[in-house]
């Protein structure tokens, strides 16, 4: 083992034990892949094809998988630390409905919790729709952890692929897809290591996706069931993508009209589960914005400005008075949306720029076989696949914004697509030779080898070449370390015994970074986060809090400084160096954001 | 388009979302899959067509490293010599060129100390004169001495197919020969400089195929290839040839009674080297025994001994610069008695450099080869001869790849057959294994050929072991530059600052050096100066400060 360790000791040939550089061991890595997949190809591709046929072994395994990878890599890369604004408003929600419960009674000093994203009146909520928040709680409450909830999605989603897929095309393939779909939006991928969702939506859309080509044959209730509660599941998760999920189902049985009976009845089945879903959104509705028919969202809009509205909407008008850092999130959100409407030029210009964010939804290697999905659109089912396809790309681009988890509904039809491009391409033949197979193994050879070098990378990522590579490895996201110093300052309020309050002051220079983020029971938590509204008012809330111990937080410095809370009578004049910028946030890597600002 | 494709790295801003490892991953995807596509249907045809056809194969791995290197010469110009073993050779070739085994010491000869080369009692190189012979006939040829090395090149990687033919079945011949010009091709080091190492692996390529070609069937044009190798090895590196002797010798035990008759016709080649060999060490040292290497060694103390020998003492006045290289040649010892635990720990310290003779991709057949070697013994043979030259050389305290230049193509052979055994259990992943080889040499040599001033800079640092003169001696050629631009015969004094770093030699003359349009001497100072100004009075004097800032700094000579 020692001597292995060695062998990394430097990645200078003439300083290296063995004499190799870093592209030499990426080579040597790629040959071990390439020529033991060939051997290992050779002696079990029969078993490999005979446990595809075994549904439920294949989906147990491609469960347990993504999990059970994400897990062996926490001593490097622990459960994620939530960062941003989305991450910590889905955490409110889930929390909210641990607590059973759709909504929070607004805080008697809100103006103190002020964020983004998360609505103080009429009621203290989340402006997300329920289904990330179902998932996180359900995580919070049976492991005592809510990311838990998005492990389980995952789970979820790369089982329901393959179930997706046995119904579109061979078990073979389906395996192929369902591994892809492990190697793809697994334990590396941006769904897994935030709180955002994805995979969720990833994983109604196979249950929808899967169940229509079933429904179809056998007009099963079964299948109907499943076509609704995909359905359902999506709408809670992403209500605008919802309309155009709908659109695609209704366009896959449009041909079937003739059948309506057995329409009628499918349909009958699949509302059953699609209705409550409804009237569970309502019911949110009500109760965080009390009105039935007003989504959180929508009002967040109203009162902050955000999100931006869609860009054939003008810019909102904020109806609250924004924070500083409110301001300039408004700013920059309709900045991105732009002074007026949408024209041609400017939709199909960003339409165009959001070509790169399906890198997201194909390793490098698999862009080869992507040109053999134009040889199967003589299946009308393949074509249908490309128009869901493009109604999804076209459809979310009436937002000023892209994140992947938009189109996280249809992330099922890109491994079709991807699939079905495996197949037709080992299908080839060259002055007929079959050479097909042998290339669509070696592409998959290296989706393998992809996923097994950062992997790799991953489980030492405590050394410092694997620190070097990460800013290599694109569309992934791990998280490592203290980005930006608040396990640091969690770990320090630890430290202190009884309740805790922390007032946040940011410096002049401070953008959107926010600190102030609180759970569904504020009066509860043991340390609550509040803004810096002077010293006159923050007398109120200390007065509010008269048992809690009163810090300063500034998050501003590196590291953030966590000192005593002075008090008007002890506090000298002070304030924070006019010169004193804040410095860059020390990131191991670079994150990836989509769009965040243009 | 592809220029927008590849306007920037950052996969957020890039049109396709694609960063830097991601166009990596699709070249390597492109080229293999093509690779795999056209393997049944065209390459394997046409390796199975022309590969029992060693002239078709010969010619074509001969001229192929040559023409992919020229392709090369717009980004890649001809090498300039920047390393004094270069300059070594180039002076053989010089003195070659001149009908001459050794010149006339110069009447002034302090003015022209450097390394490597005698002043007294003839003006000459140190080295053997295998390498020397090559540039000198390339310069014939051509008007470049590096045409040589180019020849050298492309006789190795023809007779490395030539080789394996003796070793192996015509396909895997094929594949090591190509293997040749992948590792020791357009973008070795063997290939950019003036060192040498191809000549001697091509002799070797004669040894080593010629010897299972004897042991078939006793041949004497089998036996005149391996009196051929031998000699042309002898005249590059006279020490190493013991252990090529040794290996032959080994290898003819289990039939010696066949081969005994082959040794007349052996000799018949051999002497004549050793004759040549002789001659030199007379014309240049005055001694028939002793070589030239050892008169430097007595004189200068360079290049240092072998280590179970004492440490050689200079006996001449040497200069500052010769008197560092003197000290530094002494720290490649760790101390004055070489132990078992030093030279262990020397071997073990080399094990590095064997990466040259594999490509990351063929370490994988090493352990294949060592299977095969476990069953047949002429691969056990194969791997005791690499032992014979790894402990043999570990006995010179430095280390250069062109010393084990003789077995290259033993490291082919391990690793053809190597892949050969992966292929009985899986054709498919040898043919991996060897298309990752290619997609390698591709994927740098496209690097080279269209050398992205943005790219280039920063992926070259990934490739290792190559060496394509990147860097090249830009001072050096800048000062010819500026010395072509002044008419006349010119006069040179090379005056180095205390700063200087020693190895940087600027004084480096032709054979003959009266009739040199550029004679470059050391500044002994104004009054002895004045005695060298005083014999090339005809001649325009300049002063040149290497040493003065990025570029060295010509000038008048006050």
């Amino acid at each position: 083992m020692f001597y292995l360790f060695r062998l990394f000791y430097s990645f200078l040939p003439l300083h290296n034990p063995i004499g190799f550089g870093a592209a030499d061991f990426v080579e040597i890595s790629l040959a071990l892949v390439l020529a033991g997949g060939a051997l290992a190809w050779s002696k079990w591709s029969a078993a490999a094809e005979r446990l595809a046929s075994r549904t439920a072994v294949c989906m147990a395994l491609l469960a347990v998988l993504p999990v059970a990878l994400r897990l062996a890599m926490l001593h490097t890369s622990p459960i994620p630390t939530p960062l941003g604004a989305d991450d910590f408003s889905y955490l409110l929600l889930g929390d909210t409905l641990a607590h059973f419960r759709l909504t929070n009674p607004v805080h008697p000093m809100h103006r103190f919790f002020e964020t983004f994203f998360i609505l103080q009146e009429p009621s203290y909520s989340s402006i997300y729709p329920l289904g990330p928040g179902l998932a996180l709680a359900f995580g919070q409450l049976v492991f005592r952890q809510p990311w838990a909830g998005i492990a389980i999605s995952t789970a979820a989603f790369t089982a329901l692929c393959y179930w997706m897929l046995r119904a579109w095309t061979k078990p073979g393939w389906a395996l192929v897809g369902g591994l892809l779909a492990v190697i793809q939006f697994g334990p590396f991928n941006h769904w897994m290591n935030t709180y955002w969702g994805g995979a969720l939506a990833a994983a109604a859309g196979c249950l929808v996706f899967g169940a229509m080509p079933r429904l179809r044959d056998h007009w099963r209730t079964r299948d109907a069931a499943l076509l609704g509660t995909g359905l359902a599941i999506h709408l809670l998760t992403r209500p605008f993508e919802s309309i155009f999920l709908a659109l695609s189902v209704i366009l896959y049985f449009a041909p079937l009209i003739a059948e309506r009976r057995q329409l009628l009845r499918a349909a009958s089945v699949a509302s059953l589960f699609v209705l409550p879903a409804l009237g569970l959104m309502l019911l949110h509705d009500k109760k965080v914005t009390g009105s039935w028919t007003t989504l959180p969202y929508a009002l967040c809009r109203y009162q902050y400005g955000v999100p931006s509205t869609f860009t054939f909407q003008p810019n909102p008008v904020p109806h609250n008075q924004l924070t500083r850092e409110q301001q300039i999130s408004y700013d920059v959100q309709a900045f991105v949306h732009g002074p007026g409407t949408d024209t041609i030029s400017s939709f199909f210009g960003r339409l165009a720029g959001r070509v790169r964010f399906y890198r997201f939804f194909f390793l490098p290697a698999l862009y080869l076989a992507l040109p053999a999905f134009f040889w199967s659109l003589r299946d009308p089912r393949m074509r249908y696949v490309l128009f869901t396809l493009l109604l999804f790309f076209v459809g979310t681009n009436v937002y000023g914004y892209f994140y992947a988890h938009y189109v996280a509904g249809v992330t099922c039809l890109f491994l079709l697509a991807t699939v079905v491009s495996l197949e037709h391409l080992s299908k080839l033949t060259i002055l007929k030779h079959v050479v097909g197979p042998d290339a669509v193994r070696v592409i998959l050879f290296l989706c393998g080898t992809h996923f097994l070098f950062w992997f790799g990378v991953q489980i030492v990522s405590n050394q410092d070449f694997a620190r070097d590579l990460e800013q290599y490895e694109t569309w992934d996201e791990v998280n490592h370390g203290d980005l930006d110093g608040r396990l640091g300052v969690n770990r320090q309020l630890a430290q202190y015994p009884g309740k805790q309050l922390v007032f946040v002051r940011y410096w002049p220079q401070h953008t959107v970074t926010e600190w102030v983020y609180n759970s569904a029971g504020i009066d509860r938590q043991s340390v609550v986060f509040a803004r810096d509204l002077g010293a006159e008012e923050d007398e109120k809330l200390l007065a509010y809090y008269p048992d809690r111990a009163a810090w300063l937080l500034e998050p501003d410095a590196r590291p953030p400084k966590l000192s005593p809370y002075q008090r008007i009578e002890a506090r000298p004049a002070q304030a924070p160096p006019e010169d004193s910028k804040p410095a860059a946030t020390p990131g191991k890597r670079p994150k990836l954001r989509f769009e965040e600002v243009k | 388009m592809l220029a927008s494709l590849l306007s920037t790295f950052d996969p957020v801003k890039n049109p396709i979302g694609f960063g830097a490892s991601d166009f990596i991953e699709l070249t390597i995807a492109t080229l293999l899959v093509a690779l795999v596509l056209t393997w049944r249907p065209i390459i394997e045809p046409l390796v199975r067509r022309y590969s029992p056809q060693p002239s078709w194969c010969m010619i074509g791995l001969a001229i192929l490293p040559v023409a992919l290197r020229l392709a090369l010469l717009a980004h890649h110009p001809v090498p300039s010599p920047d390393i004094y073993d270069e300059f070594g050779h180039l002076f053989v070739a010089d003195t070659l060129r001149h009908f001459r085994l050794a010149n006339q010491a110069h009447a002034l000869p302090q003015f022209f100390e450097t390394f490597f080369i005698l002043q007294a009692p003839t003006y000459s190189s140190i080295y053997p004169i295998g390498q020397g012979i090559m540039l000198a006939v390339g310069r014939a040829i051509s008007g470049y001495p590096w045409a040589g090395v180019l020849l050298s090149t492309s006789a190795f990687t023809a007779l490395c197919y030539w080789m394996l033919r003796g070793w192996t079945t015509p396909a895997w011949a094929l594949a090591g020969g190509i293997l040749a010009i992948v590792e020791f091709g357009p973008l070795n080091p063997w290939m950019n400089s003036y060192w040498g190492g191809t000549l001697a692996a091509a002799a070797g390529c004669l040894v080593f195929g010629a010897l299972p070609r004897l042991t078939k069937q006793v041949r004497a044009r089998d036996a005149l290839a391996l009196g051929g190798g031998l000699a042309i090895h002898l005249l590059t590196r006279p020490y190493e040839s013991i252990f090529i002797v040794i290996a032959v010798s080994l290898f003819f035990i289990p039939s010696v009674k066949r081969v005994i008759g082959t040794l007349p016709v052996i000799a018949l080649v051999v002497l004549p080297a050793m004759g040549i060999t002789l001659l030199q060490d007379k014309s240049v040292t005055g001694l028939w025994t002793t070589l030239p290497y050892q008169l430097s060694q007595y004189q200068y103390g360079v290049p240092a001994s072998l280590t179970f020998q004492p440490n050689p003492i200079p006996h001449r006045e040497l200069t500052p610069q010769q008197q560092l290289e003197y000290k530094s040649q002494l720290a490649f010892r760790e101390g004055d008695k070489d132990t078992l635990k030093t030279y262990l720990l020397r071997l073990e310290y080399r094990v590095r450099f064997y990466r040259f003779f594999f490509l990351a991709p063929l370490f994988l057949a090493i352990p294949a080869f060592c299977f095969a070697a476990a069953r047949e013994s002429r691969y056990a043979w194969v791997l005791l001869t690499l032992l014979i030259f790894a402990l043999g050389i570990n006995f010179f305290p430095a280390f250069q790849l062109h010393y084990l230049g003789a077995a290259t193509c033993l490291f082919v052979l391990m690793s053809v057959v190597g892949m050969q055994q992966i292929s009985r259990w899986s054709p498919e992943a040898s043919r991996l294994i060897l298309f990752l080889c290619l997609i390698h040499f591709v994927f740098w040599y496209g690097m080279h050929l269209f050398e992205d001033e943005q790219i280039a800079p920063t992926m070259i640092q990934y490739e290792t072991w190559d060496s394509i003169n990147h860097r090249n001696p830009e001072r050096r050629i800048f000062v010819n530059h500026e010395l072509a631009d002044i008419p006349g015969k010119l006069l040179v004094f090379v005056r180095y600052s205390p700063r200087h770093i020693f190895q940087d030699e600027w004084v480096y003359n032709e054979a003959s050096i009266d009739e040199a349009r550029i004679i470059w001497a050391r500044d002994l100072g104004p009054r002895e100066n004045e005695k060298l100004r005083a014999l090339y009075p005809d001649r325009e004097i300049l002063l040149l400060e290497p040493d003065v800032g990025p570029l060295p700094q010509l000038g008048p000579y006050f």
